[in-house]
């Protein structure tokens, strides 16, 4: 099983959660090379998978000939609970190691073809002689160890009876559920389907259930209570998960293939039991069921095994930090006007324009003087400093005397920024310290987050209220109205992560992507939200959202080949539900 | 196979979006020649076809091909490398922030018939006149990391339809019949 085994040495035997020493999108997983894939496959494919729970025996004995429509015809003669024989499109005979698991009437039988990268997860309905195979391989993609998988839809051929007209279809009746699962490895996962394309999950036992990550995932309906799910963990280990659920009961049953950090092959069959922990909206229209998923004004795919994958490092690939300061001498954009971002943003406030105040930070933070020339235009200086510094700034009120701001930091080394969030009614301040470069990417921007108190003339500040971080946020899903054409799905999944969506044009959710993220409070209903678009673009993005008018206002902070852009971001909301997940989450006693 | 995404935003995408900003790059083919290498479009005799029935053809194999999402095939129906048809050329209107000038992306109306051509005095030009319904195209921004990542599913534009008049310039060459130019003037705001 996946979870790693604490020795009896040291604070290890006392430690219950499983922290990784890099999480899932920071690991440098090796890029293995074809024959060591192979060389890794090899017992596999003999001994079939392992499972915790005993194989079932269900087809031992048995021989099936499942047809499938433009797909394998495969042949199988079950010598065993854990030995077949295949014959592909009536071929030779190949004798692999198997195993299979039966929920009700559904059996899911798993193995690998020997001499091979690949092999079949079959699904069967003993009821209907409906089946699917995902046929699945290795080495398909230019990082081997990511699994490739074809989904092909057919039936058992059953002599002397008429072959079903039906089939298992791809389906959006499982877009916006969301599930503890516990399987019978001891593993523990959250997983949410707000997508078509893609799942979110977050590893409770495999890496702490600190963040969430998505994959590109199949839904499959088998009947109107069992589907068939699955995912690749596409730019990380491409370890595949697939399995058929049942919803009435929550059950799963399943596979698990693929290597991890250290490369060791997992390839077993699991069991596992759920809860359901909510259901949020899809936004198809209501005829819309998700037999089929168009890809707007993309071309429908066509190669074997080809779905949209969102590759964010193919797209933003990392910069050294010679080519990140080239970028920023060349461009360097603040508040530009014409961003499709900020569409939908709250109007610009003239709220600080004639002010002075100064904004006090603990625990070691910045202390900053400001004179607010105008709406756009401030000075600002460390305290202490003689010199003032003028930068362009932009400022919103999200909420009544509560102001949101950012600029620049100019003569910063790092090119740093503050979004600064002053509610006056309360003397109170966070602010987001952003600068470009982490330890993994020149290009990648950091944070900090601060709080402390703003002091003005008439104001008096609290001696000890601040504004402090907050989950109540966390299990939320709103939807984001940027501009026309540009909207986007938040998934609060964690207290230090989020998932974002992008809507295909039928109003199903589409490619996803995940980072770490903060959640701080700053009134009842008024939040500050930050997010890093880690091993990705290198985005930080700050929003105060206002969860009375659903409304937010925010800023982008990013660096890439274009220079480095400060912009706004602004947009309507719409509530799509919650996930009761906090409870899953924060420190505990095991 | 996983790498489509890449393959889409990179080629296909781009190519259907820039297509009328650049059209009449590589123009040397006739319209005959083109039709010919559609495969089901019609071919005819252009010495004894009357030059009305050319222009049809032409115009029918131009919406065909558009409306097909034939892109690459759509440039050598143009007569010259540096003509760029005016379709936006009326569009000077507000657009939302970030919003790309936009692009026809489907023609629907009359069956595709042209409803008048005015063949000039020398029969080496012409003007036809098509009523139609449009669904226009106009892509977001594209520097911003989530237009980018809704450009990979087929998405990063808005559309939407407008009824007009498309106005099309037709040239004669040595070889044959070819667009020389387009402009669209909506008849409702």
């Amino acid at each position: 099983m996946d979870a790693r085994v604490f020795t009896a040495e040291g604070a290890a035997s006392v430690q219950k959660i499983n922290y990784p020493k890099e999480q899932m999108h920071r690991i440098q997983y090796t890029k293995l090379t074809q024959p060591q894939i192979g060389q890794k496959l090899t017992q596999a494919a003999i001994t079939g998978p392992t499972s915790a729970t005993p194989l079932s025996d269900a087809l031992a004995g048995r021989s099936l000939k499942i047809n499938t429509d433009g797909g394998p015809q495969l042949t199988y003669t079950f010598k065993s609970r854990n030995k077949l024989v295949l014959q592909e499109q009536g071929g030779g005979r190949l004798e692999c190691g198997y195993g299979a698991l039966t929920l009700d009437e559904v059996t899911l039988f798993s193995h690998l073809i020997p001499g091979s990268q690949r092999g079949y997860t079959v699904v069967i309905d003993q009821g209907s002689n409906l089946a699917t195979v995902m046929e699945v391989w290795f080495s398909g993609y230019k990082d081997n160890r990511e699994v490739q998988r074809e989904l092909h839809y057919g039936y058992v051929d059953v002599t002397g009876k008429e072959p079903p007209k039906e089939r298992h279809a791809l389906t959006n009746r499982l877009e916006g559920k969301g599930y503890h699962w516990r399987q019978d490895t001891g593993i523990q996962t959250l997983e949410i389907y707000p997508s078509v394309l893609y799942s979110t999950f977050v590893e409770l036992t495999r890496f702490g259930g600190e963040l969430c990550f998505c994959g590109p995932s199949d839904y499959v309906r088998l009947d109107d209570e069992t589907f068939l799910y699955s995912r690749v963990e596409a730019e990380f280990s491409g370890t595949m998960t697939v399995y058929v659920l049942d919803l009435n009961r929550v059950k799963q049953v399943g596979m698990r293939l693929g290597f991890d950090e250290q490369d060791t092959l997992h390839y077993y069959l699991f069991t596992g039991t759920g809860e359901l922990l909510g259901q949020i909206a899809h936004f198809e229209p209501f005829d819309d069921h998700g037999e089929k998923i168009s890809l707007g004004n993309r071309p429908p795919p066509t190669g074997k095994g080809e779905r949209p994958v969102y590759r964010p490092l193919l797209t933003n690939p990392a910069m050294t930090k010679a080519e990140v300061e080239e970028a920023i001498a060349k461009n360097t954009s603040v508040f530009a006007a014409r961003n499709p971002m900020a569409g939908n943003s709250l109007p610009a406030s003239s709220y600080l324009a004639g002010k002075e105040l100064t904004v006090r930070y603990d625990d070691g933070g910045p202390t900053l003087n400001y004179k607010f020339d105008t709406a756009n235009k401030l000075h600002w200086r460390r305290d202490g400093e003689a010199q003032w510094r003028e930068e362009s700034y932009q400022a919103w009120e999200p909420a009544p005397d509560v102001i949101f701001f950012g600029h620049l930091l100019g003569g910063a080394p790092d090119h740093d920024s503050v979004s600064i969030a002053i509610d006056f009614e309360n003397a109170l301040t966070t602010c987001v310290h952003g600068w470009i470069g982490t330890k993994y990417m020149a290009n990648e921007a950091s944070r900090k987050t601060w709080f402390g108190v703003v002091e003005m003339e008439g104001l008096t500040a609290p001696q000890y209220r601040r504004h402090q971080f907050t989950d109540e946020l966390v299990g939320r899903a709103l939807t984001w109205n940027y501009s026309p054409g540009l909207t986007s799905m938040h998934v609060y999944t964690t207290p230090h992560s989020f998932s974002w969506i992008i809507f295909l044009g039928s109003g199903a959710g589409g490619l996803e992507w995940s980072g770490p993220a903060q959640y701080v409070k700053l009134r009842d209903d008024l939040y500050l939200f930050n997010w890093l678009e880690e091993a990705c673009n290198g985005t930080l993005g700050i929003l105060v959202i206002n969860m009375r008018t659903l409304h937010d206002c925010g800023i982008g902070y990013h660096c890439g080949k274009q220079g480095l852009s400060l912009s706004g971001i602004g947009a309507q909301a719409r509530h799509a539900g919650s996930y009761d997940i906090r409870r899953f989450y924060g420190p505990k006693q095991a | 196979m996983s790498n489509s995404t890449r393959k889409a935003s990179g080629t296909t995408f781009v190519e259907r979006r820039t297509f009328i900003r650049n059209a009449g790059a590589a123009l040397s083919a006739t319209v005959v020649a083109s039709t010919a290498a559609a495969g089901s479009e019609p071919t005819s005799d252009p010495e004894t076809e009357p030059a009305e029935d050319h222009i049809r053809r032409l115009h029918h194999t131009f919406v065909e091909r558009l409306n097909g999402g034939r892109y690459d095939e759509l440039l050598e129906l143009f007569a010259r490398s540096d003509i760029q048809p005016r379709r936006v050329a009326h569009f000077d209107r507000e657009l939302p922030e970030g919003v790309l000038p936009p692009v026809h992306d489907y023609f629907v109306g009359h069956e595709q018939h042209l409803d008048t051509i005015e063949m000039a005095p020398d029969r080496r030009s012409a003007t036809a006149r098509f009523h139609c319904l449009t669904r226009m195209e106009a892509e977001l921004s594209p520097t911003l990391p989530l237009i980018e990542m809704a450009r990979q599913q087929g998405q990063g534009a808005i559309q939407w339809w407008e009824a007009g008049v498309l106005e099309t310039a037709y040239v004669r060459s040595a070889s044959g019949w070819q667009i020389g130019g387009l402009a669209f003037r909506p008849t409702a705001s």
